[in-house]
């Protein structure tokens, strides 16, 4: 028996142009996948782009279920910037629907994201936080965004962590 | 590739359905997204170990009793 695949997609443009494992979530000015943020930095006062990402369970391997999906970042921002999500783990608002990533102030993105790892599932499936993959498929999208004031500095680097809970 | 609204992030090749990106092979990689070595080496080498710590947990669990079975029951015969 092998564990599940699971990969990390990234939708980007207006037509919804879904890359399949991404290599780099890097966050910048400018609406591109596995982006350089030396070459798109992102301007202090300014947000990033939104980041529309999910899992994606590409095979089951022989597991029958994928579910509790918990989503955070670990390592400090630079000073003056914020991380904002639309991952939670109560009150949840279903999943959100794609539109293009802007630089604007996210409607979607208006959770803090999580520095350790959550209690409790915090993004769902089929719009729920209770949802499972029982099959190939993939999960609601995460909305992140990355928001900064005047006086952000540059040059933080930090690790978004992806977990699930996978049942034989 | 045009109107292709699934890429694969490796090889960059473009698909216009989920399903053929899941079924091509990828050209960086030699894997298709189907391979758990498609995520590289590291990622097969963990869902390795996830696998043999849920073997080890199953075997640690102690066994349920055996359900007494039910006591029989006795039919008055027909007369």
């Amino acid at each position: 028996m092998c564990a599940a695949t699971v990969e990390i997609d990234e939708a980007n443009g207006a037509g919804e142009t879904l890359t399949h494992n991404i290599t780099d979530s890097d966050m910048g000015n400018t609406d591109a996948v596995n982006m350089d943020p030396v070459a798109f930095p992102i301007t202090p006062g300014s947000n990033s782009f939104e980041k529309f990402q999910k899992l994606h369970v590409t095979a089951m391997g022989g597991s029958s279920k994928i579910d509790n999906l918990k989503i955070w970042r670990t390592g400090a921002l630079g000073a003056n910037a914020s991380h904002v999500t639309n991952a939670r783990t109560a009150s949840y608002g279903g999943a959100p629907t794609y539109a293009t990533p802007t630089a604007s102030a996210s409607s979607l993105a208006t959770q803090t994201m999580p520095s350790s790892v959550p209690g409790t599932a915090n993004l769902g499936i089929g719009g729920s936080l209770t949802g499972s993959l029982t099959a190939t498929g993939s999960s609601d999208y995460l909305v992140h965004q990355i928001q900064t004031t005047g006086s952000a500095v540059a040059g933080a680097t930090t690790t978004m962590n992806y977990q699930y809970d996978e049942t034989a | 590739m045009a109107n292709s609204r699934n890429v694969c992030g490796q090889c960059k090749e473009g698909f216009e359905t989920e399903e053929q990106y899941l079924d091509h092979q990828c050209s960086e990689t030699g894997f298709t997204p189907r391979d758990p070595e498609n995520l590289g080496q590291r990622f097969a080498e963990i869902s390795k170990a996830a696998i043999e710590r849920g073997e080890e947990r199953k075997n640690e669990q102690p066994v349920a009793a055996m359900a007494k079975p039910f006591p029989r029951m006795r039919r008055p015969l027909s007369r």
